[in-house]
């Protein structure tokens, strides 16, 4: 057996000499000018092999002996579990292979939890929110969209029976009426917006483009999908991460408010996701079919919605991230069992 | 930011500033003519041996010779060369470490993370080498897990308790105020006596009492003096740590006083204030030119630009100030240590590793880490008075470097 070149710390002295470690059945020979030492193999500990930084062999009397024979090292100690594992992650960190491989997980991973981890987050926090705290964010999104909508010219008689047909809805759900605001838009943009606080938005041109209260139950209870949701709150901490991280990491939710003021304006120019488009729609046949509202009803003013878009140079309509309006029809139509007609 | 730091002793590491003219750096600019004329009192002891003999010929060639400064000029016995740290790691090679240990940590659901801060800290220890010899770091990841553990399960504590009696979250915030001068030290020395050089181990007292009036005293003093006291309480702090660690039976010392804490503090401060002036000015000159409307979040970036690089800056002005003071008033028995890290280059180079790790999202901070390690460690040199080899272990305790003496110590580390 051949002897591995190594330095001798005593333990006792900040001095190193320099040895030859050799192992003669299982005792481990630490000799050099003037001195030689025997433990048994079994009572010496080995550091860790770790990129080349030199090797360390614990001996029990407390010297140490220092060296960077890696190979010999390893040949020369007995095998136990700990230096198998040792063993294990150094050949792991020594390929570059490894490493481009552990790199693409690793960004995989994080990919991953971004796409899948982020709107899980967003849904959890948002039904989180505290009451008030949905109503003072909804304040500032109605305030925000005040800014760029006119007061409506619906006559209050009108508006209540709107406000009616909303609570109706609201309750065949169970849930309290949600507030509904008139705005008008300047004669385009027939539209409804779901704001945060239970705040449905619908303009005049909704109501006057609506050919029966039918139409008008079909948007509101698509409306109400995007309330019950909180998809306005899952909106603003999708849309930003930091925002979501440090709400998450803090509870503190003050911020959020701050936000909500930028909702109205993502709402006109993006509208809400695919995704909650299909949840509210969904949630939308399940209520009109509690109420006895035929879906044929939900697909008339989806088309005239539709129509109401073609033609404009900008399409500033949140209808634009709407799926397909066919697609939609037949969605609800191989979903919710159909209505028993009420007419 | 502790693993960085070259010597694991004076864990301390982490910052200093000379700026007294370092023996390095002294050469070039300095007519030999004036070195005879006026031997500078300050510089002899520190001069490398070559440097000096070479000085004094000249001094001798040149007509005007007054003996008077030669008999001067103290003449330490034979002054020992400097030595020099060197820092042998290689950014791929970390990379493939760092990048492994990274992995297996998130697979393990960060039970993992207590072996890979050892290979961390193996790593940088293990490729510092200074007269010869490189440092051992030979902590069992399980005390540190043990450690991650109790440190989880506390939090989820806090956090779920929390929840239901608010209450609880004041009691911990103060029973974590009250137990941190007992988690610093636990900690600092856990990590010295999980760390030797040449078969002998470094120590960290157990100084509770001067920890409790540093951490909890003091920061009263913070906090009544608003922050003007924060200089002389990170010099009190390097003060503490660096003299309370030892290298087996020899005594690390630190002496100074609090002016170059302040004066080092204040720079760092003016450049702070300098760029929120300039940032203001932008940012007045932005509102000027949309005639008045208030500027939204994105007109305050570039605003938010200046201030958070010269904050960035700033920083490790301060930290290579600190890191030259601390160091150059830092003794191990008779034996000091010169430092030499310039300003202007460290703080280059952590704003190139700032931007390479922004642009590479993180994965380039092995390569950062390697070589801030390699620039401080390149900046710093040990001066022996005389041999090291009479540095002794303290006391008669025997066993195995490993073993035993960790034993008595509930060796926990809280990741400080």
């Amino acid at each position: 057996m051949n002897t591995i070149a190594a330095q001798f710390l005593d333990g006792r002295h900040l001095a190193a000499r320099p040895a030859e470690v050799s192992r003669e059945d299982d005792r481990l020979i630490v000799a050099g000018e003037g001195f030689r030492h025997a433990f048994p193999v079994r009572e010496v500990r080995v550091s860790d092999r770790l990129g080349r930084i030199p090797r360390y062999l614990y001996l029990p009397d407390g010297a140490t002996v220092e060296t960077t024979a890696h190979d010999a090292v390893d040949a020369f100690l007995p095998s136990t579990r700990r230096t198998r594992l040792a063993r294990l992650l150094h050949w792991l960190e020594s390929h570059t292979a490894f490493a481009a491989g552990a790199t693409a997980l690793l960004l995989v991973a994080i990919g991953l939890t971004m796409v899948l981890g982020l709107p899980v987050a967003a849904r959890h926090l948002a039904l989180q929110v505290p009451d008030a705290m949905d109503r003072r964010a909804g304040e500032v999104s109605l305030a925000a969209m005040s800014k760029f909508t006119q007061p409506s010219g619906l006559s209050a008689a009108r508006r209540r029976e709107i406000e009616a047909l909303a609570a109706d809805l609201a309750a065949l759900r169970g849930l309290p009426p949600p507030r509904v605001e008139f705005r008008s838009m300047g004669g385009r943009f027939p539209n409804a917006f779901a704001l945060p606080g239970r705040i449905i938005v619908v303009t005049d041109e909704l109501v006057e483009i609506a050919g029966s209260d039918g139409e008008l139950q079909a948007v509101l209870a698509h409306e109400l999908g995007h309330v019950h949701h909180r998809h306005s709150l899952q909106g603003v901490f999708r849309g930003s991460a930091a925002l979501l991280v440090v709400t998450l990491v803090s509870g503190d939710l003050s911020a959020l408010t701050t936000f909500s003021a930028s909702i109205p304006f993502v709402l006109l120019q993006r509208g809400y996701s695919r995704e909650f488009e299909e949840e509210a729609d969904d949630y939308a046949a399940e209520t009109l079919r509690l109420a006895g509202v035929d879906l044929d009803e939900f697909a008339a003013i989806l088309g005239k919605l539709e129509g109401s878009r073609e033609g404009l140079a900008v399409d500033y309509s949140y209808l634009s991230t709407h799926p397909h309006t066919d697609d939609r029809i037949k969605r609800i139509d191989r979903n919710a069992p159909r209505a028993p007609r009420s007419r | 930011m502790a693993d960085e730091n070259p010597p694991p002793a004076p864990e301390a590491s982490l910052s200093g500033g000379a700026p007294a003219p370092s023996p390095d750096a002294l050469s070039p600019g300095v007519p030999p003519a004036a070195v005879a004329v006026e031997p500078p009192a300050s510089v002899p002891g520190t001069e490398a041996s070559g440097a000096a003999p070479a000085a004094l010929t000249m001094a001798v060639g040149d007509p005007p010779i007054h003996p008077a400064p030669v008999e001067i000029r103290p003449t330490p016995a034979a002054p020992a060369p400097l030595a020099p740290f060197t820092f042998h790691g290689d950014a791929r090679e970390y990379f493939r470490i760092w990048i492994v240990n990274t992995l297996l940590t998130l697979l393990t659901c960060g039970v993992f993370a207590a072996w890979a801060k050892v290979r961390k800290r193996r790593y940088f220890r293990g490729n510092t080498e200074v007269l010869g010899h490189r440092f051992d770091y030979h902590a069992e990841p399980w005390r540190l897990l043990v450690g991650n553990i109790l440190v989880a399960f506390l939090f989820v504590a806090y956090v779920v308790v929390g929840e239901v009696y608010p209450l609880v979250r004041v009691g911990a915030f103060l029973a974590g105020a009250v137990l941190l001068p007992w988690i610093v030290v636990r900690s600092l020395a856990f990590n010295a006596h999980n760390t030797s050089y040449r078969g002998i181990r470094f120590y960290f007292g157990q100084p509770y009492g001067s920890a409790a009036l540093l951490y909890l005293g003091q920061a009263v003093v913070i906090a009544i003096t608003l922050g003007f006291y924060y200089p002389a309480w990170q010099r009190n702090r390097r003060q503490f740590i660096v003299s309370n660690h030892r290298l087996g039976d020899a005594f690390f010392r630190f002496e100074s006083g609090s002016s170059p804490f302040y004066l080092a503090y204040l720079v760092g401060g003016l450049m702070v204030a300098g760029a929120a002036i300039v940032g203001l000015l932008v940012t007045v000159g932005i509102v000027m030119a949309q005639k008045g409307r208030i500027p939204g979040l994105t007109q305050m970036l570039p605003y938010l630009a200046i201030y958070g690089t010269a904050f960035f800056l700033a920083r490790h002005y301060v930290y290579a100030r600190l890191f030259n003071q601390v160091w150059n008033r830092t003794h191990l028995d008779r034996h000091r240590f010169v430092a030499s890290l310039r300003t202007g280059a460290w703080m280059r180079l952590q704003l190139t590793n700032l931007l390479a790790m922004i642009g590479s999202c993180g994965l380039l901070y092995p390569w950062a880490a390697v070589r801030s390690m390699r620039h401080l460690a390149g900046s710093l040199h040990f001066q022996p008075a005389g041999p090291v080899e009479t540095i002794g272990r303290l006391g008669r305790n025997t066993g195995s470097a490993v073993g035993d003496t960790t034993a008595e110590f509930m060796g926990m580390d809280f990741g400080l």
